[in-house]
């Protein structure tokens, strides 16, 4: 028995070091930081500041509220329109996908390609379709006579845009994990309701649904934690403006580390803040949406 | 067995300590140069490799900056020990690497080493390389903004020399054959309102660096003309990306760094350009930046320091090369050489070097400045007033520059 654990604890050595490494030691040191004035450039002038960091998070007249909260307000609109998109849209399509017998390979290929790309790649091809003056919609718009639209420096258009770029780059990891769990499902279920006159939309709903809820409670809790994590796709599609338009509350806590306020221990603070929040949200999808399903 | 393991790593640990190898004493280098500069100077990185091979080996490693990648790594590796030996560092940068202590004086003997004449390089760049009368950095080349002209679309006799000219140019502009353009992005319309407001005597920062001095009616008027002439239907529509436009013909100018020669002669184009100043007001002014050699934070042997300047020296004496790609060589000397002189336009805006202006040299430039970009922007999308804009970017920088001291 004793034998067996050793052996259970040296196949988990490798993820429990990389868990140290990049998950325990940044946390701990990252709080350390954020209870001193550490500027990102010299430790050794860093001050011990106690909880004035997090006082500044809450109070209305310090430097940093209103951007914090505009970007953390930003950044749940983010999630809000993102992760229902990306795990209803993917659900359909997978449930329609496994009904195909023709060209369903290609198709699952097709939305899947998206998900290996990376940030970078993804934001600048979405900068190509979306460019106002050459880009691909705008083409198609303005060679059917309507206007051309300011995609990316528009406020409200620009924020679509990323949200769209988002669904398009993400979808097709959720898509994948329902293709396959739909696989597993009985198809005899699915015969016993096609005889007792059940529509597919109801075998979707009654059949489909509560089979894969596994997965499903998996995709939602991913996919709501990589949406408040969303960075790369407004830093290089828009930089985060027009404005601060687009600006997610990751890119705002790097911009106050390195940008112009050099100041990496309040930002290992809000980094922190919203660490904690993160952890409350999914405490609170286990606790009461998941155990639901 | 036991004991050859422990000499192999011992050997493998010293070789590391005093940064020599089989290639020579090896002194690590990070610079931002990517894309075709960043060819240009490996290529000057390896002609160095090959002559002083088996003595010297520079490990030139590049991040492009975007984003400012190349800047927060320099700040991150800095305090974990892991950076380089030597950087290239913006002129304009120095001063909070200064303060924290992240770069390192030259000292005289280094400078004799790297064979470079300090008399050669103008007073303003020395004096911004210079803290506490020590040398911080090593000025490798200018690179001002500038105005681009398309010489197949704008005539020598139509290229403007005042404001009245640059007005009645661009009004010359129709969709498809614009003359002039307002820059769409963000960073080139935010040297080009330093360059507008020095011309004019608008005064930036205040000499402590916390109090931004720029919100003035004479800057409102600035950013009104700015915010007309992008809506006006002689020049592009506000966010339409004017340097794409002017790769393809279908602007005639355009107001873009210097370092743009090579993107522009690759795509065909048929270009000059001329310096700005006297375009917008009577002060002579150009914004310009410089790429600097430092010294970082790491302890170097000996070898290391002597591989490290005469791999500086080398690349002064061979400026002419970088010049190519784009930059006008600090160094004067480099600048009489016959090689430059047949470079254009990179000799002709070397005419006017005294006109060129860095950013100031304050600790808190990033913190007073930098806020105007975001906004500026805005009143250029037609999104903010100029009022609302300047107010903002004061709010913002002073807020920032407090925190900053």
């Amino acid at each position: 028995m004793k034998k067996n654990s050793r052996v259970g604890y040296l196949f988990l050595a490798p993820f429990l070091i990389a868990f140290v490494l990049f998950l325990i030691i940044p946390t701990v040191t990252g709080f350390y930081l954020s209870l001193t004035d550490y500027n990102g450039m010299s430790l050794s002038n860093a001050s011990f500041v106690g909880l004035d960091n997090y006082r500044a998070i809450f109070d209305s007249n310090s430097y940093y509220f209103k951007d914090f909260w505009e970007s953390l307000i930003r950044t749940l609109m983010y999630v809000i329109l993102i992760t229902p998109a990306v795990i209803i849209i993917p659900l359909v399509l997978s449930y329609v996908l496994n009904t195909m017998n023709a060209g369903k390979r290609l198709l699952k290929g097709m939305f899947y390609i998206p998900v290996v790309l990376s940030v970078s790649g993804i934001a600048t091809l979405a900068g190509w379709v979306f460019d106002q003056k050459y880009g691909l919609i705008n083409f198609v718009l303005t060679s059917l006579g309507f206007d051309a639209v300011p995609w990316l420096t528009n406020p409200t258009f620009a924020f679509m845009a990323i949200v769209v770029m988002t669904i398009w780059w993400t979808m097709g990891g959720n898509l994948i994990i329902y293709i396959a769990s739909m696989q597993g499902i009985s198809t005899e279920m699915y015969e016993a309701a096609d005889i007792e006159g059940a529509s597919k939309v109801k075998q979707f709903f009654k059949i489909t649904i509560p089979s894969i809820r596994p997965q499903l409670a998996f995709t939602i809790i991913m996919s709501i934690i990589a949406s408040f994590n969303i960075y790369g796709q407004p830093a290089v599609l828009t930089g985060g403006g027009p404005g601060k338009s687009t600006m997610s509350v990751a890119m705002y806590i790097r911009n106050t580390a390195f940008g112009s306020t050099q100041a990496a221990g309040m930002a290992s603070a809000m980094g922190i803040f919203f660490g904690i929040m993160l952890i409350g949200i999914t405490y609170f999808q286990f606790k009461h949406v998941i155990k639901e399903m | 067995m036991k004991k050859l393991s422990v000499f192999l790593f011992m050997f493998i640990g010293l070789l590391g300590l005093t940064g020599c190898s089989s290639k020579g004493t090896e002194v690590v280098f990070w610079n931002p140069f990517a894309g075709a500069d960043g060819e240009t100077f490996q290529a000057m990185v390896d002609e160095f490799n090959d002559e002083y091979k088996g003595q010297y080996y520079i490990d030139s490693q590049t991040t492009a900056n975007d984003g400012n990648a190349y800047y927060d790594k320099i700040k991150t590796s800095a305090q974990s020990g892991d950076g380089p030996d030597i950087a290239i560092m913006h002129i304009d940068q120095l001063p909070q690497y200064q303060a924290n202590d992240i770069i390192h004086p030259w000292s005289n003997d280094e400078v004799s080493a790297m064979s470079v004449n300090l008399d050669n390089f103008s007073e303003t760049t020395i004096e911004s390389a210079t803290f506490d009368d020590q040398l911080y950095a090593m000025p490798l080349d200018t690179h001002p903004l500038v105005l681009w002209i398309n010489n197949d679309m704008i005539s020598e006799e139509e290229i403007p020399t005042n404001w009245e000219e640059v007005q009645a140019l661009a009004k010359e502009g129709t969709e498809g054959s614009y003359t002039m353009a307002v820059p769409s992005n963000p960073y080139v319309l935010n040297r080009f309102l330093y360059t507008v407001f020095l011309q004019n005597d608008i005064p930036i920062v205040d000499e402590t660096g916390t109090k931004v001095l720029y919100n003035t009616e004479e800057a409102k008027e600035i950013l009104q003309v700015v915010q007309d002439a992008a809506a006006a239907d002689y020049t592009p529509a506000p966010g339409e990306d004017v340097s794409n436009m002017f790769k393809l013909g279908e602007v005639g100018t355009l107001f873009e760094g210097i370092w743009m020669k090579n993107a522009w002669d690759e795509a065909g184009l048929n270009t000059t350009a001329i310096p700005l100043t006297g375009l917008f007001g009577d002060t002579p002014a150009n914004w310009a930046s410089s790429h600097t050699f430092v010294k970082m934070n790491n302890e170097m042997t000996t070898e290391q320091t002597e591989a490290a300047t005469m791999f500086i020296g080398f690349i002064e004496q061979n400026a002419t090369e970088w010049a190519a790609a784009g930059q006008i060589p600090a160094n004067e000397e480099a600048r009489e050489t016959d090689e430059f002189k047949q470079l254009e336009p990179q000799y002709s805006l070397s005419q006017d070097m005294d006109d060129y202006k860095f950013y100031p040299s304050v600790e808190t430039q990033d913190a007073t400045w930098l806020p105007l970009e975001t906004y500026a922007n805005e009143v250029y999308l037609g999104q903010k007033t100029p009022e609302e804009a300047l107010d903002a970017a004061q709010k913002d920088g002073e807020g920032a520059a407090e925190l900053v001291k």
